[in-house]
């Protein structure tokens, strides 16, 4: 009878011990398996910064470029028509190398004057692509804010874009891509 | 004696038992009030955005023609200006309401001179231009709520109707919680 008692008290003990380890382990799972998600508001933000940036930069007029609109900056870019001077002190500068620099990146407008002090200053990381050709991108975060680098390098991008009509059913893109 | 020791065996082991339970417990509690502070900090957030959102999209601001609204992302500097007048006078209680504490306010980032219609709140250092739209201080003697706060921000263009032009700017929220 003794030895009964004693298996019995024997076989609670194992199984509070096999309880608490299921706890600990319970806990190891909540707090080190499942990733943290992202904040809501870097997911619904992101996707409208994207937009309204693009919104608001393409009425933006251009006090260099006798107050043309950025919208028809790209236009006249894309078109190689140069219409439009942007030079200052006499010099002669067209849209494409007004807006995104020459060389590419150096004294570009919408670096310098445009996202320097907004998606910069807010060290959100960006790529503005003009036509799958021109591009402009921040200079933090390791790698430039694309698809490829999702998952890896970003754990998301929003990408928006705004189209541009010629007229004749051609279209100039102009795609703004977040990361976070 | 034999069983005094036993007693005392069941006792010590009872002890330490309750001692790990209450170690336990206190860890718990713990864990929970951190993920709890994440909580809260999450839904602040959103209020913030929730906040620059409803600002982004009110009528009051917003550019128009007429009777209809003509372009997303702007605000129209004159609106901008007598909207200011109003929250600082008669519409103070109502905007109170949907805003709370909190300051709103425009940065204009391009052109960097000023050539929009309203006055400019210049910062101290004379460099940033920014309309203040709306500033409401929490009040200071609440020991737990408005210690914190939560920024949300939003590209938009100003639109100068008398000169016909648009400038590169952005809203700011700074909701106090």
């Amino acid at each position: 009878m003794s030895i009964n008692r004693k298996s019995q008290m024997e076989i609670m003990g194992l199984a509070i011990i096999i309880i608490l380890l299921m706890l600990a382990l319970v806990f190891v799972v909540r707090f080190t398996l499942i990733p943290n998600q992202n904040a809501p508001k870097k997911e619904f933000s992101q996707a409208q910064i994207a937009a309204n940036t693009l919104n608001a930069m393409l009425q933006t007029n251009v006090e260099e470029c006798n107050e043309a609109t950025i919208e028809r900056l790209f236009v006249d870019c894309a078109q190689r028509t140069s219409i439009i001077d942007c030079g200052t002190g006499g010099s002669f500068v067209n849209a494409c190398d007004f807006l995104f620099g020459n060389p590419p990146g150096i004294n570009s407008f919408l670096k310098n004057s445009i996202f320097l002090n907004t998606l910069d200053l807010w060290e959100i990381p960006y790529t503005l692509t003009f036509n799958d050709a021109q591009e402009v991108a921040s200079d933090s975060g390791d790698e430039k804010c694309s698809a490829e680098h999702v998952g890896t390098v970003y754990s998301s991008r929003d990408l928006k874009e705004a189209k541009i009509g010629l007229g004749g059913g051609t279209v100039l893109i102009v795609q703004m891509e977040l990361c976070s | 004696m034999k069983a005094q020791i036993r007693m005392g065996e069941s006792i010590a082991v009872m002890v330490v038992f309750f001692f790990l339970i209450v170690i336990a417990y206190s860890f718990y509690v713990k864990i929970q009030q951190s993920s709890l502070a994440v909580d809260i900090g999450k839904a602040q957030e959103l209020r913030a955005i929730q906040l620059a959102q409803l600002v982004y999209y009110m009528p009051e601001v917003q550019c128009s023609s007429g009777t209809q609204l003509v372009k997303e992302s702007c605000f129209d500097t004159l609106k901008l200006e007598k909207f200011k007048g109003i929250l600082a006078g008669d519409g103070r209680l109502f905007y109170f309401r949907l805003f709370g504490y909190s300051n709103i306010s425009i940065h204009q980032v391009y052109p960097p001179s000023s050539w929009i219609t309203p006055d400019y709140d210049y910062d101290n250092d004379g460099t940033k231009e920014n309309i203040l739209l709306y500033s409401r201080n929490a009040p200071q003697d609440d020991p737990i709520r408005f210690k914190s706060t939560k920024v949300a921000q939003m590209p938009v263009a100003l639109y100068d109707p008398i000169q016909k032009k648009y400038a590169y700017a952005y809203l700011v929220v700074e909701y106090v919680y």
